[in-house]
């Protein structure tokens, strides 16, 4: 008979694996989708396809274009920089 | 533009801040803008805050036109990585993320900040400001 930790040890390596599984799945299936989410709580799918779609898509691209011109990670960067050095300066 | 409940439009500081609050809570962001009651650009994290301005108004405004109803939220997943909006009391907020990312983590972290910057104090990060207890 298997000691009790191996039992749980085994268990939640099973559910690690399942989830690893999922989230390999998802990488592989899922396409592009345009969501909307509305004050009432409900949410439209709109295909690529369709007009209102096409359109999302081609705002969101130009987006997309925007952020790629510069980092946020310098943003992040520097304020993690300043605490730090705050952190520094108050010792 | 942003929904019709207005707030009084928060300082290009505090947004600024929101921002980079925002860039050390998401590691999957690649960029995001803060938008003021009539649109504007308060912050970027780009270098063109107008440019931002005026994609982030024709995302809504084209998320808008799908129903003829004004959106709350709106998220696009594209190959090249995903768009998220968002409008909450009188403010809207767009970020660009990479593939795969969250969408209910990212949307959270934008409406909290969207919500604080609405409130008259906004603090991102910092220790809350302590009531005055001189009186107990």
């Amino acid at each position: 008979m298997q000691k009790p930790h191996r039992i749980l040890l085994d268990r939640v390596s099973a559910y690690a694996d399942e989830a690893a599984a999922f989230m390999r799945r998802r990488r592989v299936a899922r396409r592009p989708f345009a969501r909307l989410y509305y004050p009432s709580g409900r949410s439209a799918d709109h295909a690529q396809d369709s007009a209102a779609g096409a359109e999302l898509f081609v705002a969101a691209g130009r987006l997309i274009e925007v952020a790629s011109e510069r980092g946020v990670r310098e943003r992040s960067d520097r304020a993690k920089r300043d605490r730090s050095s705050g952190k520094q300066g108050a010792r | 533009m942003p929904d019709a409940a207005a707030a009084p439009a928060p300082s290009g500081e505090s947004a600024e801040a929101a921002l980079a609050f925002l860039a050390e809570m998401s590691p999957d962001l690649r960029g995001a803008a803060v938008l003021g009651p009539d649109g504007e650009a308060l912050a970027a994290t780009s270098g063109e805050p107008e440019r931002w301005a005026e994609d982030a108004a024709t995302l809504l405004a084209c998320a808008d036109a799908a129903e003829g109803v004004p959106v709350e939220q709106a998220h696009i997943a594209t190959e090249q990585g995903e768009v998220f909006a968002i409008r909450n009391q009188g403010l809207a907020a767009v970020a660009v993320t990479e593939r795969f990312a969250l969408a209910s983590l990212i949307l959270f972290d934008l409406r909290s900040v969207l919500r604080e910057l609405a409130s008259a104090t906004p603090n991102f990060g910092g220790p809350r400001a302590t009531e005055d207890r001189s009186s107990d």
